[in-house]
Parts: C-alpha cells; structure tokens; sequence
C-alpha cells in the first residue's frame, strides 16, 4: 500500500519538530524525550531518537551539554537553539496551513 | 543485582549496533554507541532486581541495531562504506621500486588500486618532466653547460623547485576536496582541466600556468603560489648563469714573454667522475619526492576511511 511509505515519512519528518517542541522552556535528555513520545506513537523503536538528536545537533537546532544526575553517571541535556526555536515556528505555520487545506480537500471529497 | 547474563547480552548487542553503522563516519558512529549504552545503563537504573528477560526488553523497545542504523543513514545522510584503501606488498614494493628502479616503480604504481588516476598521473610525470625542462634550459644555456657545476645547479634548482610546484598544487586540490568546497565549476566534467595543469606545470610551466588559473579548483593564493614558484626556479637559474658569466668559466692566464707576444692559455673544468655521482644522486632525489608524495597520499586516503571497521 503506498500510502504506507508516505505515513511513514511524515511521522519521520515530523518527529524532529515534536522533538523540538518538547524541548521548548526545557532542557531534557533523551530518556525524557523517549517518555514524552512514548504516548504518540511516533516513535517505533527507542533507538531512533538518538539518529534523530545527532541530525538536530548536526544541524545546529540543538546544542547539548553534561549534567550531574543525583543517581548516576552525568546525562546529556538537549537544548533548543536560536535556530531551533526558528525552525519550529516556521513548522507550526507551515504545519497547521496544511493540514487545514488537506482537512478542507479530505472532508470536501465526502466519506467513502 | 545485574542479570545473569547482562554484560554479554549489552555488549553484543553494541557491538551489533556497530556493525551496523559501519557507513557512519567513526565519530558519529561512536556517538550513537555511547548514547545507545547510556541508554541502557539509564533504563536498568530503574530496575529493582533485574533479570535477563528485563534487559531483553529494554533492548527489544531500543529496536533492531539494523533499523536504527538504516535510521541514521537516512537520518544523517551517510554513504555506503567506500572499499577500504589497500596497503599491501604492491604499494610497499611500488614506493620502494620507485626510488630503487624507477621504470619498474611506475609499472607497480599503475598496478596498484591504492592511487587515484590522478596521482599515478603525477608521479609518472613528475620525473621525466624534470628531466625534459633539463634538457630544454641545457640546449638554451649553450656554452655554459660546459661547467659542471651549472649543469649541477640546474638540476638542483629547476626540477626539484617545479616538482614541488606541482606536488604542492596537487595536495592543496586534495585538500579542498577532501573539504568538500569544490567549487560547482570544479565538476567532474572539468577534473580534466586540473589534471593538465598539474601535469603540464612542470613539463611546459606557460601552458600549465594558464590552465591553472583556467581552473576554478584553487583559489588566488593557491595560483599565485603555483604561478610564482617555477619563475622562482628560473629566476635562481638565471642569477647562476649571470654570475657565471661575470666569473668567467674556467681560467685564463695571460702572459706576455719578453718579445712582447702575448700568449693565452685557458683551461676549462671538465666535470670529474664524482659530478656523475652527484648528478645521479639528485637524479635518485626526484623519484623520492615522488614517491613520498604517493606515501603521503596513501596515508591521507586511509585516515579518511572509517577507523577498525568490523
């Protein structure tokens, strides 16, 4: 079903601003993101996020930095960048102009 | 209380993991590792009293070390592994033959994948190009090539110089695309053109000279460097042949008998049998430089590869 591959590539590419999204007015590190995704079901396999947060820092959306934890090793924090925050406003408004116009075309089009 | 088997169900697991991002370059690569192994030492952090079955599922919700890293290919656009650079007997038999037997050098070169077409290309006619703009000034400085120790001089000065010309334009074109700052231009349509400039600088220096600055693969400093250089080695030529001039070759004495005739006798140098030594040595000198500009390439080609890959 083709449609199959396209959902997966929009949960693909959306994930990254969830991600974001997430970490608007708060550092977290990655075992938090997992926890805050776990409920959406975007996320198939844990691994992922870890690709995911390397392309973000990559891209310089996110920086990071080592933190203390009072129950281990130090964790790696993720934090939103100036850009970052630019990319996810961007999104938003890109995001929720198109779902308006597919929603418009999709409920035109009736039920099957 | 770890599992029972708990170091050797994480450490294959990892190293799975790092089979599988083999296309990754080696510092993304142990990025993703570590973050993976923090992850589990986060994840068991959280478990009372562990048991094999609790890591298995830790590991089961991580997901396969495949998807994760077909993941980061996608992810973080990584190419498939390159083939690594060998370095065998050829290589090692190649380099050294180059400095021993220099035809046979050349034939091993060829043989060898190890070099770019390019650099078989420039170790090829780095020498003879030498050699050739030898011949050229030695027909053009006439007289002089009498003296040995002219002949001596423009070996040393103008091959070598314009070897390092284009040994030094050479590696700069690696390193800029090594940087992946080629410029658009610089396509693989035009790879030709910075091929012949870099062959043609030694051999005939005015038409190399104007292919380099044809070329959009340096940039100004690069070919001010590369067009300065070889003037340099006329420059030198011509300052010796000058004072030479000034100097006179071989030794004239003149004398005047007591009848008034004046009589001149002139000796002139003839090169002696260690000249013949000194010449094949700065002959054995040229093909080094090549050769170590081929080693150096060698190993710049394997830092570039993927360190251990497993």
């Amino acid at each position: 079903m083709p449609a199959d591959g396209l959902v997966t590539q929009m949960r693909k590419g959306a994930l990254e601003y969830c991600v974001l999204a997430l970490l608007v007015g708060r550092s977290r590190y990655a075992f938090e993101l997992i926890e805050g995704l776990a409920s959406t079901g975007m996320l198939t396999s844990e691994g992922t996020i870890y690709p995911l947060l390397s392309r973000l820092r990559r891209d310089g959306l996110v920086d990071t930095e080592w933190r203390e934890s009072s129950d281990g090793p130090p964790r790696r924090y993720y934090r939103l960048t100036a850009d970052g925050k630019r990319a996810l406003r961007v999104f938003r408004d890109e995001w929720a102009g198109f779902r308006t116009t597919v929603d418009a075309v999709l409920e035109k089009g009736g039920t099957l | 209380m770890s599992a029972p088997h708990a170091d050797q169900i994480v450490s294959g697991y990892l190293a799975r993991l790092e089979q599988a991002l083999a296309a990754l370059p080696p510092a993304r690569r142990a990025e993703l590792v570590d973050d993976v192994r923090s992850h589990i030492a986060e994840a068991r952090r959280g478990l009372a009293e562990e048991t094999d079955a609790d890591l298995l599922n830790i590991l089961d919700k991580l997901g396969d070390p495949a998807d994760i890293a077909a993941d980061a290919r996608e992810r973080l656009g990584a190419q498939p592994a390159p083939p690594p650079v060998p370095l065998g007997m050829l290589e090692i038999a190649a380099i050294v033959a180059l400095v021993l037997v220099w035809p046979a050098g050349i034939a091993l070169v060829w043989l060898s994948s190890a070099w770019s077409r390019r650099d078989k290309l420039i170790a090829t006619v780095v020498v003879p190009g030498g050699v050739l703009v030898l011949a050229i000034l030695s027909a053009v400085g006439g007289g002089y090539w009498s003296h040995w120790y002219v002949f001596f001089l423009l070996l040393l000065f103008t091959p070598v110089v314009w070897s390092i010309g284009a040994i030094y334009l050479a590696v700069r074109l690696y390193q800029a695309r090594r940087a992946g700052q080629a410029t658009p231009d610089a396509g693989s349509g035009s790879r030709l053109l910075e091929i012949a400039a870099v062959v043609l600088t030694p051999l005939l220096w005015p038409i190399g000279v104007i292919l380099l600055w044809t070329s959009t693969a340096w940039d100004t400093r690069d070919k001010v460097i590369g067009t300065l250089v070889p003037p340099g080695g006329y420059f030198g030529v011509a300052v010796i042949l000058a004072s030479l001039r000034m100097a006179s070759g071989g030794s004239c004495t003149t004398s005047s008998d007591t009848f008034g005739n004046v009589s001149s006798s002139c000796t002139t140098y003839g090169p002696p049998r260690w000249v013949l030594l000194a010449v094949t040595l700065i002959l054995l000198v040229l093909p080094l430089c090549s050769a170590t500009y081929l080693a150096v390439r060698l190993r710049g080609a394997r830092l570039l590869q993927p360190a251990a890959a497993s």
